[in-house]
Formats: structure tokens, C-alpha cells, sequence
């Protein structure tokens, strides 16, 4: 039995689950922050999500079969819980979820949890510009080491529409750059 | 180049070789962007993550029953909505379908059915169908009476005198 497998099984279990949830939070904490923070953007609200998603994750351990990998499967319980929040937050706000994340974008140059560059702001700029399955599927690629193939199964997409998807992203952004380099330049020199 | 003597029959997607250069001046153009994000998470904050998520769940809470959606109760709320459903939706549909055959009848015809009696309307309901500067611009026909029947039905019928005063 693999590592990842007792701890599900002490999971299930009804003595010892509090030791193994600790275990849990402790091992996973940072990757779910950043795989959340990436979506959201703010600090707080990602605070809020990765505790609702830790929330969820105990309350449906039971439910999880072994037919993923434990990460995929809480990747993707972060990343729908994520999702619902910035759609909760802009229905809200009466914006449309583009128009929610483009907020929160330019809001990062005051925030005091970002210390981007210059280039580092383009990006995320450049990255709000794309629709937000392709957003996300651009973050999730660009910035971590998944496969296609451990996205496919977190986003529930096929392996050939994340990656036309991710090309798709990856033109948009590059596109945005280099019509942005000038600005870039401009900054760098003064 | 020459032709192939032995075909592999490997195929390439449509246009792959067309988009081939941009999609590898993208992936260069990319490679000189930063991979870290910019984000940051205030000092201390993962440390005591786990006590402030462990604080927010009761790790003696039982799990829900979960309620099947098949069970007969279901079965029979699901049936009763359904019934309803069926019914809204074929009585909208009927009297739209009355509405438009009645739409499509000239009205010669529907004179016509009245003129041959079909229909029995009582005179108060004619009336209740006309205004005042209808009943008015009724022409009677000054001869549709004659003085002796009008005589008959003074005398058979008591008619209040206010009546005939006005």
C-alpha cells in the first residue's frame, strides 16, 4: 500500500482521521494555495476558498474511490470551488466574470501581496485578456508542471481540447506582450 | 526532393506545417517570460494553516443520510409533477389551437350559424355585447309592429306606468 493510500484510508477511518487530515493539510496547504491564488488573485479570497476546499475535501473523503490520484482529485475540487466563487462574486457584483477578473487584475498594483515586475504585470494582464477556461488552463500549464493529461482529468476536458486551448492562450498572451513592449521599454527606462 | 519510394501512412493534422513557425516563435517568445506569478502570502501564513482549518470542523459530525432519488415517494412526487406538467402544457396547447381555428372561420359563416339558429342567444346577452350609441343607432323598421299587436302585449303584459309616462 502506496503512501497516498493509507492516508486515505486513515481518512475514511473513524479514529485517527484528525491526525491524518493534519497530515493532509500540511502536505497540500501550499500547492492548493497557489492553484487557487492563481484564480482569484487576492490573498483573502484565496484564504476563504483553500479553507472551504480543505472543508469539502474532509466532508467527501469517503466519496473519493482511488480512481485518481488523491492530488488530481483535490486539485480538482480547488479548482471548482474556486471557479463557483469568482461566478458567486461577479453575479454579486452584477459584472460579468471577464470584467470580475479584470478588476482584480489592475487592483494588484496596489496590492501589497504581489511583487510582480514590470513584465510580471504585463503578463498577468495579458493572461486577463483570455476567456476563463482558457485562462485557467494557461495558468495551470504556464506556471505548474502539469501534464496534459493530469489536466485533462482536474478540468475534465479532452487531451487534444486542452492542448488546441492552451496554443490558442499561449498566442493571445505573446500577442499581448509585444504590443505591450513598448510601454515595457518605456518603463525600464525611466 | 524525390517521391517517397515506400509510404509511411503517417498523416498530419490540416495546416499543421502552415501555423509550424508561429507556434514555435510563440513557445520561444514565451520562454523569455517570467514562470513565477508575482504573488505573495503574508509571513507565517502557512504555518499555523492546519490548527485554523482543524478549528472549523467538528470531527465528530456523522455523515449525512444521503436520501436515494429513486425511493417510491420520489417516484411518486416526480409522477404528480410530471401529471401536472402534461396537462398545463395540453391545455395551453388546446386553446391555443381553439383560438387559432376560430381565427380562421370567415365571419359570413359564423352569421350564417346564428342565422340558422345554432346558437340560442337570449336578447339581454346581444345587448350586453352593444354601448348606448349602439342601441340608439338600432333602425328599427317602423313597421315591424302593427298598432293591434302592440295593443295585445300592452294589454297582456302590466307594464309600470313610470315606464309609460317616460
Amino acid at each position: 500500500m502506496t503512501e497516498e493510500q493509507l492516508l486515505v484510508k486513515a481518512l475514511k477511518s473513524d479514529t485517527g482521521k484528525e491526525v491524518a487530515f493534519r497530515t493532509l493539510v500540511s502536505q497540500y496547504k501550499e500547492r492548493l494555495y497557489w492553484q487557487i491564488r492563481k484564480i482569484v488573485i487576492d490573498h483573502n479570497d484565496t484564504d476563504d476558498v483553500l479553507q472551504n476546499t480543505f472543508i469539502k475535501i474532509f466532508r467527501n473523503i469517503k466519496s473519493f474511490k482511488g480512481d485518481s490520484k488523491l492530488h488530481t482529485w483535490m486539485y480538482r475540487i480547488a479548482t471548482n470551488e474556486s471557479i463557483t466563487f469568482i461566478n458567486k462574486r461577479a453575479k454579486m457584483a452584477k459584472v460579468t466574470i471577464e470584467e470580475f477578473h479584470h478588476k482584480a487584475i489592475y487592483n494588484l498594483e496596489s496590492d501589497v501581496y504581489f511583487e510582480g515586475d514590470a513584465i510580471q504585470m504585463v503578463l498577468q494582464k495579458a493572461i486577463a485578456t483570455l476567456p476563463q477556461r482558457q485562462r485557467l488552463i494557461f495558468s495551470m500549464k504556464y506556471f505548474e508542471e502539469h501534464t496534459f493529461e493530469e489536466l485533462s482529468t482536474i478540468l475534465d476536458t479532452s487531451v487534444g481540447g486542452l492542448k488546441s486551448s492552451y496554443h490558442i492562450a499561449v498566442k493571445k498572451v505573446t500577442a499581448y506582450i509585444k504590443a505591450n513592449e513598448m510601454s515595457l521599454i518605456a518603463h525600464k527606462t525611466f | 526532393m524525390n517521391e517517397q519510394k515506400h509510404k509511411t501512412g503517417f498523416k498530419v493534422p490540416a495546416h499543421y506545417f502552415d501555423t509550424l513557425e508561429e507556434r514555435i516563435c510563440n513557445k520561444i517568445d514565451l520562454e523569455t517570460l517570467p514562470k513565477d506569478t508575482g504573488f505573495i502570502a503574508p509571513d507565517g501564513y502557512f504555518e499555523n494553516l492546519e490548527t485554523v482549518v482543524l478549528q472549523t470542523l467538528n470531527f465528530d459530525e456523522k455523515p449525512k443520510s444521503v436520501i436515494g432519488l429513486n425511493s417510491r415517494k420520489t417516484l411518486v412526487y416526480v409522477s404528480a409533477v410530471a401529471a401536472c406538467f402534461a396537462i398545463i402544457v395540453s391545455v395551453f396547447y388546446s386553446n391555443k389551437s381553439i383560438v387559432k381555428q376560430i381565427d380562421s372561420i370567415k365571419t359570413s359563416s359564423i352569421e350564417n350559424y346564428i342565422d340558422e339558429g345554432f346558437i340560442d342567444l337570449k336578447s339581454y346577452e346581444v345587448l350586453a355585447l352593444l354601448d348606448d350609441e349602439d342601441i340608439v343607432n338600432i333602425d328599427l323598421e317602423s313597421n315591424i309592429f302593427s298598432e293591434e299587436s302592440l295593443e295585445n302585449y300592452l294589454l297582456e303584459n302590466r307594464i309600470e306606468e313610470t315606464f309609460l309616462i317616460e
